[in-house]
Order: structure tokens, then C-alpha cells, then sequence
């Protein structure tokens, strides 16, 4: 076979790939559709092609859908939540709130008040409360600040607890806070670690439960969950 | 709102419009994510890395018409930096439990589970045949099944022209197609006495 032959073989074959990714995709003009019919006419073999590829197709869109839906559930982080920060490998889905939490850790812990209805309570991290300490990791968190300039941790919570309550998104923070740990500090006073308690809410098409196949594997299925029944009954 | 004028906004440092780009995006990103990142590398890491450097870069994006390319780039290299790290996750396996939740489901909110596991193992063996696929091919073939993206805009992502995009498609899924038969021609064998 000539280099010529090879290279007519080859458009050849390249246009009949285009004809039946053109007609899968439901983009085949009436002229595509005559050339394809043209060449079935010499080979049929092409019609299991596009049964095939029809196949292959769906289940490829299955896949590339299945990944858009996981991206529909990455959101940007904020300015604050980039790796200027710490604690830069986020889970920044559904964590948010509980991140600029931790960042307010010079706040007064027992100023929080709840307003509203409680739907689902997210407690956000622990850390320690050295007020220098807290101080400086407010310090590295001042970046270009695209947003807004906040300057203090205290300021973010604050912030978000305003921007929060704005959106429903919060419903705000209980007023205990729990102690975890307490230690002396050599400069006086106490070390405490506690945990502050943000209620947020958010709203799902679905909610998901754990399960385990017959053959053992971890999946994740979908909680049915009963109808409500109207207040009035 | 025009896309020009979001990135505009977005540039100023207007969050709701960088918000509005990244959810208008978002869902390609995560196939040219699937098309170069290492399997079983976590897909929700890689998108919260892009989305991180998004955040972090955007002033130093220069010309606002070149966003798409930018922003493929910042996804091709998440993910070649992943590949380069070595870093070993379950995402594939993640990525089919994703599925079996998905569409396990009898389309009444009831779990069925036969359908949903059917479904799962075509996705594994799909997600598979993705892996062995040449990469010149695998980032156009995955854009083209993202919905509703056309020649057009897979070309203004990867910077091909549009004949190239329609080519490689074209090439990629034949070669997926002998993959495939390769795939189940052992298969077949067996079950033929």
C-alpha cells in the first residue's frame, strides 16, 4: 500500500467516524445522512457501528453528568478561605461557616444568641483560645482582599454571621460554647479549647444515608423519608 | 448577564459575579478534570484546588476573553500537579458510589437496587475505558458529552479549531469503540461453547 493510499484510507475512515458521531449526536444534515446511507450500501457493518457508538455515548454522558453533579456541589471559597490561610486543604463544601468560626476564636465566646428556628446544627472546629496566638493567625489571614477588608478574626465571624442570617443560611450561635480542654498559661491566666455551636441551614434535593451492598460494599442510597403530616391533622 | 461583564466585575472583585462565572463553568471544568487527572485521584479535591486558584489568581488574568482558556489551564495543570504528586485516592470508587445514589433510584424516590448496581459497574467499565483512551482525544470527547456544548465552545476552551474538535470526537470515540470490543471480546470467547 502506497503513502497515498494510506492517507485516503485514513480520511476515509475519518469521515465515516465524523458521519455517525454527527448522527449520535443528533447533528447529522440530510446530505450526511445520504453519505452515510451510501456507505452502508457497500458496508453494513457500519449500522452496528452506530449501534454501538449510540451505546457507548450514553453511558459516556453518564459519567461526564455524574462529575458536573459533583462539581454543582463545589462552591468558591472566599477570599479568607484561600491558601493565604491556614488549614489550607479545606473541605469547602458545607464547611464554611464552621472555618470562619474557628477563625473567631478571640471573640467572647458567650456573646452568640439564637434567633429563629433551629433546622440542623453544624458544630464548627475547636482551637485554642491564646488570645496572641489568635491574634497572629488573624494577622496571616489579611490578604489583597478582593471582597471586603476585614481585619480581625473577630470581624470575619461577625461577618458572616451578618452575611449568614442575610441569605438563611445561619440561623445563628448557641450561647454555650463547650469546654473541651483548660490548661494553665506560663504568662498567666488559662488556655481553654472549646467548641462553639453554629446553626446553620441549608436546603438539599436529596438526603443520602449509608448502605451496604450485598456484597459488602459501602454505597451511599437515598434516605426516603416519611411525608410530613400537615400541622392541622 | 454578558460574560465579558461578569469577568469584568468578577476582576473588580465582585464576588456575586465570580460566584455566577465559576456555576456557569463549573460542570466543564470537571470534565477536563476527568480528562487528565490520574485515576483514582479525588475529582472533589481537584475542583476545590481549581476553584481555590481561581480565587487567588483572577487579578493577574490579563485579558478578560481569554478566561476560558485561563481557566482550563488552571484545571490541566490541578490535575497534572495531582499526577505529579503521586497522590493516591479512592476517587474512582467515590466517583461510582456517587453514581449508584444517582441513578439507583426507580424515578419515584424509591432505591432500586438492582438497577442502581447495574448502572455503577457500567460507569466503573466506562470511567476504565476513559483511563485507556489516548489524551490527545479524551478532553474533547468528555466536553462534547457535557450538556449542551457544542464544537464552537469546546474550541474556545481548548484553543483548537473546530474542525480539529470535531475530528479528534470522532477519533476518540472510535477508538473508545475498539476499546470497548477489546473489552469484551475475552467475554465472548468464553461464552461461546
Amino acid at each position: 500500500m502506497t503513502q497515498a493510499d494510506t492517507a485516503g484510507s485514513s480520511d476515509r475512515q475519518d469521515r465515516r467516524d465524523i458521519l455517525i458521531a454527527r448522527i449520535v449526536d443528533g447533528h447529522a444534515s440530510a446530505e450526511d445522512w445520504r453519505e452515510l446511507r451510501t456507505i452502508a450500501a457497500e458496508d453494513q457493518s457500519i449500522w452496528s457501528e452506530l449501534a454501538e457508538e449510540q451505546e457507548l455515548t450514553r453511558e459516556l454522558v453518564d459519567v461526564v453528568t455524574l462529575a458536573g453533579d459533583i462539581a454543582e456541589r463545589v462552591e468558591l471559597p472566599t477570599h479568607e478561605q484561600t491558601r493565604h490561610a491556614p488549614g489550607r486543604r479545606l473541605r469547602l463544601v458545607g464547611v464554611a461557616g464552621g472555618w470562619v468560626a474557628a477563625a473567631g476564636l478571640t471573640l467572647a465566646w458567650m456573646t452568640g444568641t439564637l434567633t429563629g428556628t433551629m433546622t440542623s446544627t453544624n458544630a464548627s472546629p475547636s482551637g485554642t483560645a491564646s488570645g496572641a496566638q489568635a491574634g497572629a493567625q488573624a494577622g496571616s489571614m489579611q490578604t489583597a482582599g478582593i471582597i471586603s477588608p476585614i481585619n480581625s478574626a473577630a470581624e470575619a465571624l461577625a461577618k458572616y454571621l451578618e452575611l449568614g442570617k442575610e441569605s438563611g443560611e445561619v440561623i445563628g450561635e448557641l450561647p454555650q460554647s463547650l469546654v473541651l480542654d483548660r490548661t494553665p498559661n506560663p504568662e498567666g491566666g488559662y488556655d481553654v479549647v472549646y467548641l462553639r455551636q453554629i446553626v446553620e441551614k441549608t436546603t438539599v434535593d436529596d438526603i443520602y444515608e449509608p448502605a451496604t451492598t450485598d456484597a459488602g460494599d459501602l454505597v451511599i442510597v437515598p434516605k426516603n423519608e416519611p411525608t410530613p403530616i400537615p400541622a392541622a391533622w | 448577564m454578558d460574560e465579558h461583564d461578569l469577568i469584568g466585575r468578577a476582576r473588580l472583585g465582585d464576588k456575586a459575579a465570580l460566584d455566577a462565572l465559576w456555576q456557569r463553568y463549573r460542570r466543564w471544568v470537571a470534565a477536563v478534570l476527568l480528562a487528565h487527572k490520574p485515576r483514582e485521584t479525588d475529582l472533589d479535591d481537584l475542583l476545590q484546588e481549581v476553584a481555590l486558584t481561581v480565587v487567588e489568581k483572577l487579578g493577574q488574568l490579563d485579558d478578560p476573553k481569554a478566561f476560558k482558556p485561563w481557566l482550563r489551564t488552571i484545571a490541566v495543570n490541578a490535575a497534572r500537579a495531582t499526577g505529579r504528586k503521586q497522590t493516591r485516592r479512592r476517587g474512582l470508587l467515590k466517583l461510582v458510589r456517587h453514581e449508584v445514589a444517582s441513578v439507583g433510584s426507580d424515578g419515584q424516590g424509591r432505591w432500586n437496587h438492582a438497577s442502581g448496581i447495574e448502572r455503577a459497574e457500567r460507569s466503573r467499565r466506562m470511567t476504565g475505558l476513559i483511563d485507556r483512551l489516548p489524551e490527545i482525544y479524551r478532553e474533547c470527547v468528555l466536553l462534547r458529552c457535557v450538556r449542551g456544548m457544542t464544537h464552537a465552545q469546546i474550541s474556545a476552551i481548548t484553543g483548537l479549531p473546530e474542525t480539529t474538535v470535531e475530528t479528534r470526537i470522532a477519533r476518540g470515540r472510535r477508538a473508545l469503540r475498539e476499546l470497548a470490543n477489546e473489552a469484551n471480546t475475552p467475554q465472548e470467547k468464553a461464552a461461546t461453547p
